[in-house]
């Protein structure tokens, strides 16, 4: 019989069954191919005879895969009848060795020979051709003596088998060359690009390999085996919507990569995962697998890595679920070995330290390291950075517990847990002095316990041990200075400066070592040592007028108050007009002099005539050019006075702003100090008269346009009404050129898309409120009879106020807030104002605006308080 | 990935060891000719170039390497030089993947 046409060639007079009839056929859907060409040979048996019998060996062939092979030997049966033997061998010895178990002889290996007569035949089909082809070399059968019809054939097959026999002697070269018979031309010419494909894989030669892989016939048994090989090149990227591989092709794959008996647990933990069922993906791996989980280089290694560690790359739900299981095998003590359990409790530390319990996140850590003792061995420096970790841990701020809103709770610790964090760190730096950042961080710890001596003692014993860190230099000179070893802490933060003469914050620290030196000299009536040492800081003098410290003018201020306030009045005014001439403008002079006074003067509370004359100042003329220097004073005077800052030096420079906000101002000045508006919240106030000035000046300015959105912070916004103003002032500021403002505004529109986090769903385990009902309410000391004094008869009018009232104050910094405390209107208690002050907060912190006070919306969490590899550990935690 | 998986190296290395893969890791893979590996390769050798990184990285790696079971076999594969199969074994997957159904 002549060999088939295409059958996916369908002819366009082609009538509309035969259309059915041939795209059932492409499709692979034989049985209805086959009922379709029945009927149609009928009508013209010459031209559907050859697809009736394509649909029905097709037909044959499906039936074997799904092990029907009774049914498809019925098929061949019939096709036995309407055609010839040939064109039957390769399904008929497909279905003799489908009843044989892998890896034993075909039923008919003398039939090889006679696939091979029939192979010299050009009479089959391609797709039959490449069939007996491919039965041919899986029987594996040597040919010695083949027919001379059949020698070319024979000796393609002999190559062909000799070639992957190379290839699994790792021969590839030779491999290559026993290719050298088989023609592009060649019946075996698919085996031949196999061969060459499983080359390619097997040098890492990764692209290569996978096109030749891609290149094979589909269907064939070369382009079958390829699965593993395509699966382990992963040169389709494996997603939820990619088709599943076979359990088979999956385990062939992991025998490639040298494990076994991973199929099956591997396919259902995929199948799990792509069901978003993390735990059930981990069962999977866990039950199926006895090796798993493992910590070594392997693929177990790998498996484990993934099936632990997956869970920081959850959303929150799925993240907390698979938590709890971890935690409940945990707890359970169900853990299937020490592997598992020290897997789990690292993860657990790790996702959930910053929110578990004090107690539980230490009993966790050192359980993980006894475990890890146990399977590895001591290890001190190990321990001592995982003791060092934890403590760092504890010496972070405490989170704020927004539902504490009543006045009467204890002022909040800088650290979450002080003491135990000392503990951790001691034990840290006694595991292992050479812990730095253990080290460092204890200092800090130390310092907020008010354990002086402590930390004195661990910084004689930290400079001993690191000489040559500028931090702990810095940190025992700064130590020093603080217990008036000025000498000790000169020389100290002498040698920080040898080892880097760049950062600034060394000279800035000698300076104030040497006019603190200079004040004892004073007062030790010594007073040339104290000019020596004033005359001293003239040497770390930098140029820029703009540096608040060690510019001229500043240094003169310093020098100056020192020496009228403890030295020799009259040389301390020399230079202070001196530091007069050399300033930038008479306010900052004014401003700074009387911060200055403020610092150097002993337990004064006022700047002086200073301030007095910077009133005057301000007066007769504020720009907001020479505020931006004023701020950059401010910020000066924050470091120097911490604590002492008092009222004074804020209400000259807020009255100062407000006072430029009234003039017309340069674009960048305006924005120089609406930034620091922001940064320092206590001059929000005059930060939106700027904004409001400067809108007037120019309407559409997208950069003070943002400005004024954000400075609605803390009231409610409607979504819809920020994201217009967004997208307007994004739209302003691209027809405008401004990078930046654009790149501002695009960020917050991304945040804005970012959905808010669904409302708290209530615990399940909550009884229904009605339960509540008898229940007497908690006693808040007092506070629920002030609440209700302060509604009781409220109602209505009255009830808006407070609320307008809460939202005031909600939008209200700090400094002005302790301001309107001392004025609040007649009538309201002190209790009164507190109250609500403390629900303005709550109201601030828990908004829900499109616009999150200076964060995007929450991420899925991630372990947040992991150091990264080169850096000091305490600058991250 | 594991960063002994990506030097190929064994669990207990010391730093001349992993010093010494890295610097083959590097001249196999160098930077213009295989730009992701010699990235994977400078990763894996900040992560345990010294025994302060590498107790780091016992500690606290919480890096996941994969997107998926099969997505991790794949990158476990492709950090390694597979050897070929025995022929036998080659032979039963052959015969294997013959007998299976699909294309």
């Amino acid at each position: 019989m002549a060999a088939t046409p295409n059958s996916r060639e369908t002819p366009a007079t082609a009538s509309p069954q035969e259309r059915a009839a041939r795209e059932f056929l492409a499709q692979g859907r034989f049985r209805k191919a086959r009922d379709e060409f029945k009927l149609l040979c009928k009508i013209d048996r010459p031209k559907f005879l050859p697809l009736l019998v394509e649909a029905n060996i097709g037909l044959a062939r499906e039936m074997a895969g799904k092990g029907m092979v009774e049914e498809a030997r019925q098929v061949l049966s019939y096709l036995k009848t309407i055609v010839s033997a040939e064109q039957l061998l390769g399904l008929e010895l497909e279905l003799g060795a489908g009843s044989a178990t892998p890896g034993q002889t075909p039923d008919r290996p003398s039939a090889v020979p006679e696939v091979l007569r029939t192979l010299a035949k050009p009479a089959l089909a391609a797709a039959e051709r490449r069939h007996l082809a491919d039965w041919a070399v899986l029987a594996f059968e040597p040919v010695p003596n083949p027919a001379p019809e059949a020698a070319a054939p024979a000796e393609e097959l002999a190559a062909i088998v000799s070639a992957l026999r190379a290839v699994s002697e790792r021969q590839f070269d030779q491999a290559l060359e026993l290719l050298r018979p088989v023609g592009q031309a060649s019946v075996f010419s698919h085996w031949k690009l196999f061969v060459k494909g499983m080359v390619a894989f097997h040098r890492g030669e990764s692209e290569r390999a996978a096109r030749f892989f891609e290149g094979l016939p589909a269907g064939s048994a070369p382009a079958k085996a390829s699965r593993s090989c395509l699966l382990l090149l992963g040169s389709q990227p494996v997603s939820r919507d990619s088709p599943l591989p076979s359990e088979a092709a999956i385990e062939w794959a992991c025998r490639m990569a040298g494990e076994r008996g991973l199929g099956g647990p591997l396919l259902r933990a995929e199948q799990a995962w792509r069901k978003d069922n993390p735990v059930q993906m981990y069962q999977n791996l866990r039950g199926g697998i006895p090796r798993f989980p493992g910590e070594g280089p392997d693929l177990i290694g790998v498996l484990s890595e993934f099936a632990v560690n997956c869970v920081f790359t959850l959303p929150p739900k799925e993240q907390d679920n698979y938590m709890f299981w971890m935690e409940d095998m945990i707890d359970g003590q169900s853990c299937k070995n020490p592997v598992e359990l020290l897997l789990f409790l690292r993860a657990r530390v790790l996702g959930s330290a910053a929110d578990m319990p004090d107690e539980v996140a230490v009993e966790n850590w050192e359980e993980f390291l006894r475990t890890r003792e146990k399977l590895h061995g001591r290890n001190p420096a190990l321990d001592s950075m995982a003791c060092g970790w934890l403590g760092m841990l504890f010496s972070k701020p405490p989170e704020r517990d927004a539902m504490l809103i009543f006045p009467f709770n204890p002022p909040r610790s800088n650290m979450r847990n002080a003491p135990e964090a000392r503990r951790l760190l001691e034990k840290a730096v006694k595991l292992d002095e050479a812990n730095l950042p253990a080290s460092l961080c204890l200092c800090q710890v130390y310092k907020e316990l008010g354990r002086h001596a402590d930390r004195n003692r661990l910084l004689d014993r930290m400079t001993a041990r690191f000489p040559a860190e500028k931090q702990v230099l810095m940190l025992a000179g700064q130590a020093c200075l603080e217990r008036k070893a000025y000498k000790r802490g000169l020389d100290y933060l002498g040698q920080a400066l040898a080892l880097d003469r760049l950062d600034p914050a060394i000279p800035d620290n000698l300076v104030k070592a040497l006019l603190l030196q200079a004040r004892e000299f004073f007062q030790k009536k010594r007073p040339d040592d104290a000019r020596m040492a004033i005359s001293q800081t003239d040497s770390y003098e930098v140029p820029t007028p703009g540096n608040m410290t060690r510019s001229r003018w500043c240094l003169r201020i310093q020098q100056g108050m020192t020496e009228t306030i403890w030295g020799d009045p009259a040389r301390g005014r020399a230079l202070l007009e001196e530091a007069r001439r050399e300033s930038p403008s008479e306010a900052a002079f004014l401003y700074y002099a009387g911060l200055a006074d403020m610092a150097i003067r002993p337990g004064s509370a006022r700047g002086s005539a200073y301030f007095d004359e910077f009133v005057r100042v301000r007066k007769s003329g504020a720009s907001a050019a020479e505020a931006v220097a004023l701020t950059r004073i401010w910020v000066q005077g924050k470091e120097w006075l911490g604590e002492r800052m008092s009222q004074q030096p804020w209400d000259l420079l807020d009255n100062y702003l407000r006072a430029a906000a009234k003039h017309p101002f340069a674009r960048e000045d305006g924005s120089r100090l609406v930034e620091f508006c922001i940064a320092e919240n206590d001059f929000a106030h005059a930060g939106m008269e700027l904004v409001a000035k400067r809108l007037q000046q120019d309407p559409g300015d997208p950069l003070f346009r943002l400005y004024r959105l954000k400075s609605h912070e803390g009231v409610e916004l409607r979504r819809e009404e920020v994201r217009i103003e967004l997208e307007e002032i994004l739209a302003e500021a691209a027809r405008r050129k401004e990078e930046q403002t654009a790149r501002m505004a695009r960020q917050q529109l991304d945040a804005l898309r970012i959905p808010p986090p669904a409302p708290a769903e209530p615990f399940d385990d909550l009884p229904p409120e009605d339960e509540f009902d008898d229940e007497p309410l908690p006693d808040f000391g007092g506070v629920i009879p002030m609440l209700a004094q302060l509604l009781g008869g409220k109602q209505g009018k009255s009830l808006k106020v407070l609320e307008d009232l809460v939202n005031l104050f909600a939008t209200t910094p700090e400094r002005e807030l302790k301001r309107m405390r001392n004025d609040r209107p007649p009538g309201m208690s002190l209790a009164d104002f507190d109250i609500l002050v403390e629900m303005a907060r709550v109201k601030r912190e828990s908004s829900n605006t499109g616009f999150p006070p200076g964060n995007f919306p929450p991420q899925p969490r991630s372990p947040g308080t992991i150091p990264p590899a080169d850096s000091g550990q305490e600058e991250l935690l | 990935m594991n960063p002994y998986l990506v030097l190929d190296l064994p669990a207990g290395a010391d730093d001349r060891a992993i010093r010494q893969a890295y610097l083959k890791a590097v001249k196999e893979s160098p930077p213009e000719a295989d730009p992701k590996r010699f990235q994977e390769a400078s990763q894996a050798y900040e992560k345990i170039k010294d025994q302060e990184s590498r107790h780091r990285h016992i500690l606290f790696n919480h890096d996941c390497p994969a997107n998926s079971p099969l997505d991790a076999l794949a990158r476990y594969a492709g950090r390694r030089r597979l050897d070929p199969l025995p022929f036998d074994a080659m032979k039963e997957f052959l015969r294997s993947a013959g007998k299976s159904g699909g294309k």
